[in-house]
C-alpha cells in the first residue's frame, strides 16, 4: 500500500517509469528469495542512496532482512543470521573490504552462514579473479542485481556512475561506456526500439557503437518487438558544453544542488531553521540535521523547482496566502455538508502547509548565500565571460580570488568558464593563471591543471572563437528585454545550455542538417541513425519520410546526457516542454548528475 | 608521474631528486612552463628546509603563498619580501597577503600606518 504511494510521482508524465522501479524492484526480491531465512545486508555505501530509490527499506525488512550495514573498513557487531549478503558495485577497494570482512568473521564464528554477493549492476571478470586470489571465491555465490537506471522522477533517470566522465576521459576507463550503452539497451527492452536516434560528441558515437555491437551479439535472444514510446533519442557528450556545468546554476533546485548538494533525490540541512513553534522538542530539531526528499510527488516542490530563484520568494507567499484563505473558510462554513467537505480537504491543506514551511526554511538559507557580496559578484563575473566580455583578458576577480586563497574548486571553475566561453586562453593569459595557482595552492595543482587539460577545459587559444558563433546562431543568451517579451516564468536563467538548445533543435527538427555547419566546431562526430525493429538492419544516415504523419502528434525525446546533467540542463528542457505551441516532453537519462563543483572535484588530483 | 612522486615524499632530498626527473621530463617534452615549474618547486623546497631549520617549524610540502604567509605571521617582513621578489610575486596578491596577515593578527595600528 505505501509502495504504490510512494511512487506515483513516477507515472506521471508520458514515459511511465514506474515499470522501470518496478521491473527494478522484482529483480531485487527475486534474489533475495534466493535466500530463504533471516539475512543481514552489508551495502557498498555508494549504493545506499539510489537503491533507496527502488526499494525502500521497510520493503526489504518484509523479506527477512534483519539488518543492514554499510560495506566500511572495521569490524562489524556480529549477528546471528543464516545468510550474509553483499550489494557491492564492481571495484576492487569493495572486493578487500568484503573479503576481509569474510575472513574475520571465519575466525571469530563457528556457525554456518552462507555468505552472497550481488554485484551491481553486473559482475566483472577482474573482481572475480581478485577474489579468487585471495581466496574467498569459494565461499561467495555470486549473483548480479541489474539494477542499473535509477527512477529519479517522472521525467528524470540516472546511472548513478561515481566519476564516469574521469574515469573515461582521464583514464582511459570506457566501463561507463559499457553502462550507457547497455542501459540503453535496459530501456529499450522495457519501452521499445527508439525509431530515432541522434548525437553529438565522441561518447556518443561511442555508445552508439557499443550498443549496435551489443545488439548483433545477442540476435537470438528475444527483445523488445514494438516501437517504443519514445520518439527520439539524443545523446550527448559532456564534452561537447563544459559552459554550462561551469556557470552557476540559478534554479530553485539548481541552488539548494550547488549549496547543500542533492544526492539520489535527497539532501540534507542544518537544522536550527526548522524549528516550528508545535514542535515538542525544538533544541533536538534545531541540532539535527534535517533531511528531505526532493522529488515532484510533493506538490510545491514540484511547481518551485525549475523557477529562478528571485522568483521563488514571491510564489512561496503567493502560496501562503492562498493556503490561509483555504484554512479561514472553515469559519464561514455552516451546513453540515460544507464542514464534511472542509473536513476531507483538510489532510491535503495541512500537508500543503507543512511543505510551505519546508520550503520557505529552505529559500531562507540559499537566500543567506544568494545575498551576499561575494555571491553577486561572482554571478556578475560568470555573466561577463557568458556573454563574451574581456574572455581575453587576466580576470580581475579571479586575481583577487586567488590572491584570498578562496576555495580551489571555486577558482577553477571561473577559469574553466572563462576558457570555454573563450574557446581557449590566450597562451599568456593561462600560463599567469597556471603560475599563480601552483605559487598559491602549491604543486598538487599543476596536476588538477594538466587533468583538465587533457579533458579539454582548458587549453590556449588556436584559431577562430567559435563559441562566439555558437552563441549567436544558438542564442545561447538572453537580454533583458528579451526575457520580458517571453514569459517570465518560461525562462529560468539569461543562459541556455547548449545542450538544451540541441535537444529543442532536435525535437523540432528532423535532424542536425540546418546547423550542422555550427556544430562542426564542437567536438566529436554526429550522429543520426534510423533505428527500424530489428536493429541489425540499421541503415546509416537514411532519413526517410515514412512516419511523418507520426511527427505531427506530441513526441517524447528521451535525452542521453553522457558525463552527467545538471538540475539546470533539466529546468531548462522541462520549461521548453511546458512552451504553449511545443508539443514535445522529454526525459532525461544521465550517467550522474552533476554540478561545477562536484565535477570539477571529480577531476582534481587528490581527489 | 614524477610530479605525483614529489608530492607523495615527506623527505626534502628524494623531493627535490624526483622534480629534478620531472624537470628533465618536460625538458625534453618542450614543455617550458613545465621546466620551470618543477625548477622553482625544487628551489622553493631547498628554502622549505632551510627555513625549518631556522625556526624549527614544518615548512616543506606548503606552497610558496603559504609559506611567505607563515613568514609574515612571524614577522619576517624582509625574508617573506626576499621570497616575492626571487619568485616574481605579482605585487596585487602579496599587499593582499599582507593586508590579510595584518588583519587576522589584529595589528590594526600597522594596518593604519600603511
Amino acid at each position: 500500500m505505501k509502495e504504490t504511494k510512494m511512487s506515483n510521482h513516477l507515472s506521471g508524465g508520458r514515459l511511465n517509469v514506474s515499470i522501470l522501479q518496478e521491473t527494478m524492484r522484482k529483480e531485487l526480491l527475486n534474489l533475495l528469495h534466493i535466500c530463504e531465512g533471516s539475512k543481514l545486508i552489508i551495502w557498498d555505501e555508494w549504493l545506499a542512496n539510489p537503491v533507496g530509490l527502488v526499494a525502500q527499506y521497510s520493503l526489504l525488512m518484509e523479506h527477512e532482512v534483519a539488518d543492514i550495514f554499510p560495506l566500511k573498513p572495521g569490524t562489524l557487531p556480529t549477528i546471528s543470521v543464516k545468510h550474509i549478503i553483499f550489494i557491492a558495485r564492481p571495484k576492487l577497494v569493495l572486493m578487500d573490504l568484503v573479503t576481509d570482512y569474510i575472513l574475520s568473521l571465519r575466525n571469530k564464528q563457528s556457525t554456518s552462514v552462507e555468505f552472497h554477493l550481488f554485484f551491481v549492476p553486473r559482475r566483472s571478470e577482474l573482481c572475480e579473479k581478485h577474489l579468487k586470489n585471495r581466496g574467498v571465491l569459494g565461499t561467495l555465490s555470486i549473483e548480479e542485481f541489474r539494477c542499473d537506471i535509477f527512477p529519479f522522477d517522472s521525467d528524470v533517470m540516472s546511472l548513478e556512475l561515481q566519476n564516469d566522465f574521469r574515469e573515461n576521459y582521464l583514464e582511459g576507463d570506457p566501463t561507463c561506456l559499457y553502462n550507457a550503452a547497455q542501459a540503453i539497451r535496459t530501456i529499450q527492452q522495457l519501452y521499445g526500439i527508439i525509431p530515432r536516434v541522434y548525437g553529438k560528441g565522441e561518447a556518443a558515437k561511442q555508445v552508439w557503437d557499443l550498443l549496435c555491437r551489443l545488439n548483433k551479439e545477442e540476435q537470438g535472444s528475444p527483445r523488445g518487438a514494438s516501437t517504443s514510446c519514445i520518439d527520439q533519442l539524443l545523446l550527448l557528450d559532456r564534452a561537447i558544453d563544459f559552459t554550462s556545468v561551469m556557470a552557476t546554476q540559478l534554479t530553485y533546485e539548481g541552488l539548494i544542488d550547488e549549496l547543500y548538494g542533492i544526492r539520489s533525490s535527497t539532501v540534507t540541512f542544518p537544522g536550527h531553521k526548522f524549528v516550528s513553534p508545535d514542535d515538542a522538542r525544538p533544541e533536538v530539531t534545531a541540532r539535527e540535521k534535517k533531511r528531505i526528499i526532493l522529488n515532484s510527488s510533493e506538490e510545491l516542490f514540484a511547481e518551485l523547482r525549475d523557477c529562478n530563484f528571485t522568483a521563488v520568494g514571491a510564489q512561496l507567499s503567493k502560496k501562503a496566502r492562498i493556503i490561509k484563505t483555504q484554512l479561514d473558510e472553515r469559519h464561514n462554513d455552516k451546513s453540515v455538508q460544507e464542514i464534511k467537505q472542509f473536513v476531507s480537504r483538510l489532510p491535503q491543506m495541512l500537508a500543503n502547509k507543512q511543505s510551505l514551511a519546508t520550503h520557505t526554511a529552505i529559500a531562507e538559507y540559499i537566500k543567506e548565500t544568494t545575498d551576499s557580496f561575494e555571491f553577486h559578484d561572482t554571478i556578475q563575473c560568470e555573466e561577463d565571460f557568458i556573454n563574451g566580455i574581456d574572455n581575453d583578458k587576466v580576470c580581475p576577480f579571479i586575481e583577487d580570488l586567488i590572491a584570498q586563497k578562496a576555495p580551489l574548486t571555486k577558482v577553477l571553475r571561473l577559469i574553466c568558464l572563462q576558457c570555454v566561453t573563450g574557446s581557449g586562453l590566450k597562451p599568456k593569459v593561462l600560463e599567469y593563471y597556471k603560475r599563480e595557482l601552483v605559487q598559491v595552492y602549491g604543486l598538487s595543482t599543476w596536476l588538477t591543471l594538466c587533468n583538465l587539460e587533457k579533458c579539454g577545459l582548458l587549453k590556449a587559444q588556436t584559431g577562430p572563437r567559435h563559441y562566439t558563433v555558437l552563441r549567436k546562431t544558438l542564442h545561447l543568451t538572453m537580454e533583458e528585454f528579451e526575457i520580458e517579451a517571453k514569459e517570465k516564468s518560461y525562462l529560468s536563467s539569461k543562459y541556455i545550455p547548449l545542450t538544451v538548445r540541441l535537444s529543442e533543435h532536435i525535437s523540432k527538427n528532423k535532424g542536425w542538417s540546418a546547423i550542422a555547419d555550427v556544430l562542426g566546431s564542437l567536438p566529436g562526430p554526429l550522429l543520426e541513425e534510423l533505428q527500424s525493429l530489428q536493429p541489425r538492419m540499421t541503415r546509416r544516415n537514411s532519413i526517410s519520410s515514412e512516419n511523418s504523419s507520426s511527427m505531427e502528434n506530441a513526441r517524447v525525446v528521451l535525452v542521453f546526457f553522457i558525463g552527467g546533467c545538471t538540475y539546470h540542463e533539466i529546468s531548462a528542457l522541462r520549461s521548453i516542454s511546458q512552451q504553449e505551441e511545443s508539443n514535445v516532453e522529454f526525459v532525461i537519462l544521465t550517467t550522474k548528475l552533476i554540478n561545477g563543483n562536484t565535477f570539477m572535484e571529480s577531476l582534481m588530483e587528490d581527489y | 608521474t614524477h610530479v605525483r612522486d614529489a608530492i607523495e615524499q615527506s623527505n626534502p632530498g628524494s623531493v627535490e631528486a624526483s622534480l629534478i626527473s620531472a624537470r628533465e621530463c618536460y625538458r625534453k617534452g618542450r614543455n617550458d612552463l613545465g621546466v620551470s615549474i618543477c625548477e622553482e618547486a625544487r628551489k622553493l623546497c631547498k628554502q622549505q628546509s632551510s627555513l625549518q631549520e631556522t625556526y624549527g617549524e614544518s615548512f616543506v610540502g606548503l606552497s610558496l603563498h603559504d609559506t611567505v604567509k607563515k613568514l609574515l605571521e612571524q614577522g619576517e617582513i624582509k625574508l617573506a619580501d626576499k621570497l616575492r621578489s626571487e619568485y616574481r610575486m605579482p605585487d596585487k596578491r602579496y599587499w593582499w597577503l599582507r593586508i590579510l596577515v595584518m588583519a587576522d593578527s589584529y595589528k590594526w595600528d600597522d594596518l593604519e600606518k600603511f
